[in-house]
């Protein structure tokens, strides 16, 4: 069999990061990427990119955390390095701040930040409302540095990338012996998975280059995310939301909730409003599956559903998505006599 | 009542405002003026990055302990206030860099948050095996010092721009306090061995993704002749050198390779920075600060000057505390007059 045809459906974080993992592991296999969307146009892109982790219910604790602590040394590396600041990696410490104290004090992923402890008192008094909290420091992956950054590693590895609206997997099967959905939202519409949902997120992005700590809110609803250029505000968490259009109100609503986390935002310039539909689901979907029709058959791998966690477990689901694509081929080449090409 | 103010950095345009604020009203016949050869943007305090951080050490002067807590709560009480970013105040968290254990700083419970680096964290740092990680503020003079300027027009205070040569200058003018703020160069007003400069030369760069401010320390070399960078609102100031003793103002290309080398190899992502500014300034250094009163004799009269500069590099990490202090000292020359017989006439 002549070197194995991969084609990966999609370009946000997770089909990027995917596709760089198969060319990294699968030098013998030719890989394309396939999206409707680039960066900057992906939901990636209006992500703020922070690695603080999304809980999935349905997925095993320390599975979550194996996937959060690969993509953490990957990125810590990065930014540790001369290219930081072309992939828009960079270290940024803060707080996340709870009104009431959480069940769970400590998080999964605590010792995988940097410096996790409990904040002062002292530091807390910066937060009248909040009760608790915590610092840490951690990465921040901005976008569309990140992306564009992948876009480049790709291309440099021989990775073709074409603008392309694939309507069913199918369609794929005369030119590619492999496919890898990383269609994120998109999975809905692509193989009709109704487990998927979007949670709708409405996000400003300012100008306020005087901000250099992060702020959160335990309840993840508010939020202070500085970026490179620009400061991410949020947000919204709309359920069953599948509406791109920025809500004035939100904006309002979403600017007011940070001004009290940090008055110092009232100066911000240059408001942008952008909206991102999380791809959620009880658990990310990262398994193989091999479609079939008429005696021809064609092995896919599901890597989507990452909902509002894609950057913390990115590397993670990139590396877990490659080796079942490798997988897939050693079973192709085991039965290349039937395989068509 | 006429008071001058000599210096219109940090120190001076401070100790100005707090004295005027505090005396006004009680003071009807208050008359404050500013004199100085430099302002804002030619200051020594306009080169500093502004981050608030004492010296290692305060070699047991707990007074200057005390002050540099007066100027960090001070500036902390005011960063929920709408007037937080025209001072160019904001909070910036960041790290103290070791190559090997050293005691905890008197400055640990002032600032927030303070602890010791984990061996993560470390690993960030090649060549460093100890360290500090805490949260402090930034005041950028580029912002504080017009802020300033504002606040002492709106109440009145007169600037000059001018070259003052002596005291007796200011007296015969018709002063009867002088405070003295004329930092590096205040040996040129009264001779003053113990003031020397530290010569500092900083490189700006546009580097956004910096985020942390990091300040290593050798103990070898001594304060800030080890790299440092510190990331403000608009660029990022990569430092390391202190030259005690040398008066010269230009920049040195030996110090620019020496600290655009050290700044990136501490970290690599800097090579990517764009270089915008290049700065020297010198430190006016002082074993301690000279905060006094002092009465000179002026023909037949007496009149009072209070001193108030030798910084060196924590001018701004101390002002308030400074500029109070003297306003202390202000209020006890105003005690003595009151009790003082029929005003003294005037020349």
């Amino acid at each position: 069999m002549a070197a194995p045809k991969v084609a990966v459906v999609g370009a946000g974080v997770i089909g990027l990061s995917t596709a760089l993992c198969i060319a990294e592991t699968c030098p013998g296999c030719s890989v394309t990427v396939l999206s409707e969307q680039f960066s900057p146009n992906t939901t990636s892109d209006v992500a703020a990119g922070m690695l603080i982790p999304h809980t999935y219910p349905g997925t095993p604790i320390h599975v979550q955390k194996q996937w959060f602590k690969e993509t953490f040394a990957y990125l810590f590396a990065i930014s540790n390095s001369a290219e930081a600041s072309e992939a828009g990696i960079h270290l940024v410490s803060g707080w996340q701040v709870f009104k009431n104290t959480p069940k769970e004090e400590l998080p999964f992923w605590s010792d995988v930040v940097l410096g996790f402890r409990p904040m002062s008192k002292a530091e807390l008094q910066k937060f009248p409302q909040h009760r608790f909290g915590q610092a840490f420091t951690t990465l921040k992956c901005d976008c569309p540095p990140y992306l564009l950054w992948l876009e480049k590693r790709l291309k440099a590895t021989g990775v073709q990338m074409y603008t392309r609206k694939v309507a069913d997997l199918w369609e794929l099967h005369s030119e590619y012996n492999g496919v890898v959905n990383c269609a994120g939202i998109g999975a809905r519409q692509l193989v009709g998975d109704e487990k998927l949902f979007p949670i709708r997120g409405q996000v400003l992005k300012v100008h306020a280059p005087w901000v250099k700590n992060f702020i959160r809110d335990g309840d993840g609803l508010t939020y202070i995310y500085p970026g490179i250029h620009r400061v991410t505000l949020g947000g919204t968490r709309e359920k069953e939301s599948w509406s791109l259009s920025p809500d004035p109100g939100t904006t309002k609503d979403i600017f007011d909730r940070c001004c009290t986390l940090e008055p110092s935002l009232r100066g911000a310039q240059d408001i942008e409003v952008k909206v991102g539909l999380r791809p959620s689901r009880q658990h990310v979907r990262l398994q193989r599956e091999v479609l079939s029709q008429g005696g021809v058959q064609l092995p896919v791998v599901h890597n989507y559903g990452h909902g509002a966690g894609g950057f913390s477990v990115h590397r993670g689901t990139a590396k877990e998505a490659a080796r079942l694509v490798g997988e897939c081929i050693a079973a192709l080449q085991g039965s290349s006599s039937r395989a068509k090409l | 009542m006429r008071v001058a103010i000599i210096g219109a950095g940090v120190i001076g345009l401070s100790t100005a405002l707090c004295i005027h604020e505090q005396y006004h009203s009680l003071v009807p016949s208050l008359e404050m003026e500013v004199y100085a050869d430099r302002y804002t943007p030619h200051t020594t305090s306009d080169g500093a990055a502004g981050l608030w951080q004492p010296y290692l050490s305060d070699h047991g002067n707990l007074q200057e302990t005390l002050w540099n807590k007066e100027t960090f709560d001070y500036l902390l009480g005011h960063l929920g206030s709408p007037a937080a970013k025209e001072m160019g105040l904001f909070l910036i968290s960041g790290y103290n860099l070791f190559t090997q254990p050293v005691p905890d700083p008197s400055w640990k419970n002032i600032v927030l948050g303070f602890r010791n680096l984990t061996p993560k964290e470390l690993e960030l740092f090649p060549g460093y095996s100890y360290g500090w990680f805490n949260t402090a503020l930034m005041l950028e003079c580029r912002s504080y010092l017009p802020w300033l300027t504002n606040k002492l027009t709106q109440r009145g205070v007169k600037f000059f721009h001018k070259k003052v040569e002596s005291f007796q200058e200011m007296f015969a003018q018709g002063m009867d306090v002088v405070i003295n703020c004329t930092g590096v160069r205040a040996g040129e007003l009264q001779p003053d061995p113990e003031l020397q400069p530290g010569r500092g030369q900083v490189i700006k760069v546009l580097a956004p993704w910096v985020k942390h401010f990091i300040i290593t320390h050798d103990i070898e070399s001594g304060i800030y002749n080890s790299p440092y960078v510190i990331p403000g609102s608009e660029f990022t100031v990569l430092g390391g050198i202190y030259q005690h003793g040398n008066w010269n103002e230009e920049n040195s290309t030996q110090d620019h390779k020496t600290i655009w080398e050290n700044c990136c190899r501490l970290l690599p992502a800097l090579q990517k920075a764009k270089i915008v500014e290049e700065w020297s300034g010198l430190r006016p250094a002082r074993p301690w600060v000279r905060l006094e009163r002092e009465t000179v004799r002026h023909g037949h009269f007496q009149a009072e000057v209070i001193h108030n500069y030798g910084h060196g590099g924590f001018g701004i990490t101390i002002h308030w505390g400074c500029a109070m202090a003297a306003a202390r000292l202000f209020g006890s020359i105003l005690q003595e007059k009151k009790l003082a017989s029929p005003p003294q006439p005037r020349l």
